[in-house]
């Protein structure tokens, strides 16, 4: 069944949306600024940051993006619960090896249990940022509709800085306290 | 496959609804010919709203990869030139606000243009002149958040970190300009490729458009770090 279109928020709105939205990102940034030093010294940590970052930004804006279309069905729902199931192992792999690919390049080979550690690390970051964003866009894309609010406008907005903000903490923190 | 095949081979006849087809109030009522045709319709057009607004897990896999990749060059550069990042104060603050900022607005930016084209469904002047508004609205207002958002990591890198707060201010209103200027056009320009190839542009424009947010501000700030520190 197709919901009904609702209309686009206003410039001014859109500005104030997406720079509240963006400056809740400058917490992650804080957090990596203040780790600068131990994330420049984890050659694969460094090298998979933009790769991950980027990573869990698409997931959230293609989860918004599909929870806010106003065409989208249950079945839809379905498969885009597989497709999330299916690519972030996919996607926790490809960081890996680019990660610790890049650090063998540069003369810094890490010993299996460093390996371990850093896919371990990985995983765990990005399949908790993924499923804390699903439910978030979920809950959030109700409530939207129910205010009359276009998704469009502020969901893709909102889960972007949102994942933006948990992996940055998350690498600022683990730079810090698990490597 | 027999779905595809008769995509390929249907090409159905719509009878003009006012002047050649009767209204019948009961689906008994209706000669089976004309069912089967109509059916043939409804079939050819739901298959291809499936196409345009489904959810394609093999689009998904292949952007995401395209990312890790893009971005994991990106991470080589990174770490070759991670020193220019030391340079400046405020350099990792600016990164994901500015990138966030620029993501954020093309994502919802080719949102708004898929489903804005789904519904209106035809080209015309006006579809036009919505596009281009709607591009220079998103620059517009990614420019100016990301003047707001330079401000706020000015104030933080001067706090925290002891940075220059022009420096900093300056650092991110010139990444700001540089990405959209090249990021956003392309933004658009990928939405209308994806329709055209009957794909969802959700599924791929949004994670494409991350890719690019992600790595032209990284690249910028190495860029303009080193010109400005």
């Amino acid at each position: 069944m197709k919901k009904p279109m609702i209309a686009h928020r206003s410039f001014w709105f859109a500005i104030g949306i997406s720079a509240t939205t963006s400056s809740i990102s400058l917490l992650g940034g804080l957090g990596l600024q203040a780790a600068q030093e131990s994330l420049v010294k984890f050659v694969p940590l460094l090298a998979a940051l933009p790769a991950l970052h980027a990573a869990a930004n698409n997931y959230a804006a293609t989860i918004a993006a599909h929870l806010g279309d106003p065409r989208m069905y249950k079945q839809s729902l379905r498969r885009l619960m597989i497709a999330l199931t299916i690519s972030t192992p996919i996607t926790i792999l490809a960081v890996s090896a680019i990660s610790l690919l890049v650090a063998w390049f540069e003369g810094n080979v890490p010993s299996v249990d460093q390996v371990k550690k850093y896919i371990i690390f990985y995983a765990a970051l990005l399949a908790g940022v993924v499923l804390i964003i699903f439910i978030g866009s979920y809950v959030a894309n109700k409530a939207l509709q129910k205010h009359q609010i276009n998704s469009d406008d502020v969901l893709i907005n909102t889960t972007s800085s949102a994942a933006s903000v948990l992996l940055l903490l998350g690498f600022a923190l683990a730079a810090r306290f698990y490597f | 496959m027999v779905r595809d095949k008769q995509k390929e081979t249907y090409t159905p006849h719509i009878p003009n609804a006012t002047s050649e087809l009767p209204i019948y109030t009961d689906v008994d009522t209706v000669p089976l010919p004309l069912l089967e045709q109509m059916s043939g319709h409804w079939l050819a057009m739901y298959l291809g709203q499936k196409r345009q607004h489904g959810v394609s897990i093999q689009n998904i896999i292949f952007s995401q990869l395209l990312t890790v990749l893009v971005l994991g060059a990106a991470g080589i550069y990174l770490q070759r030139d991670a020193r220019a990042l030391l340079l400046f104060g405020g350099a990792l603050i600016v990164y994901p606000a500015i990138s966030g900022v620029f993501a954020s607005n093309a994502a919802a930016l080719s949102a708004t243009i898929h489903h804005e084209l789904s519904d209106s469904g035809i080209w015309n002047r006006r579809m036009i002149m919505f596009l281009l508004r709607s591009l220079f609205q998103a620059i517009a207002v990614s420019l100016l958040a990301s003047i707001i958002v330079g401000l706020l990591s000015a104030a933080l890198a001067t706090w925290f970190f002891h940075a220059g707060f022009l420096p900093t201010l300056k650092l991110a209103v010139l990444v700001a300009a540089a990405t959209g200027a090249v990021g956003m056009p392309i933004a658009v320009g990928m939405v209308l490729i994806i329709r055209k190839l009957q794909s969802n542009p959700d599924d791929v424009v949004g994670p494409t458009a991350n890719t690019i947010f992600s790595f032209l501000p990284l690249v910028f700030i190495l860029i303009f770090s080193r010109l400005l520190a």
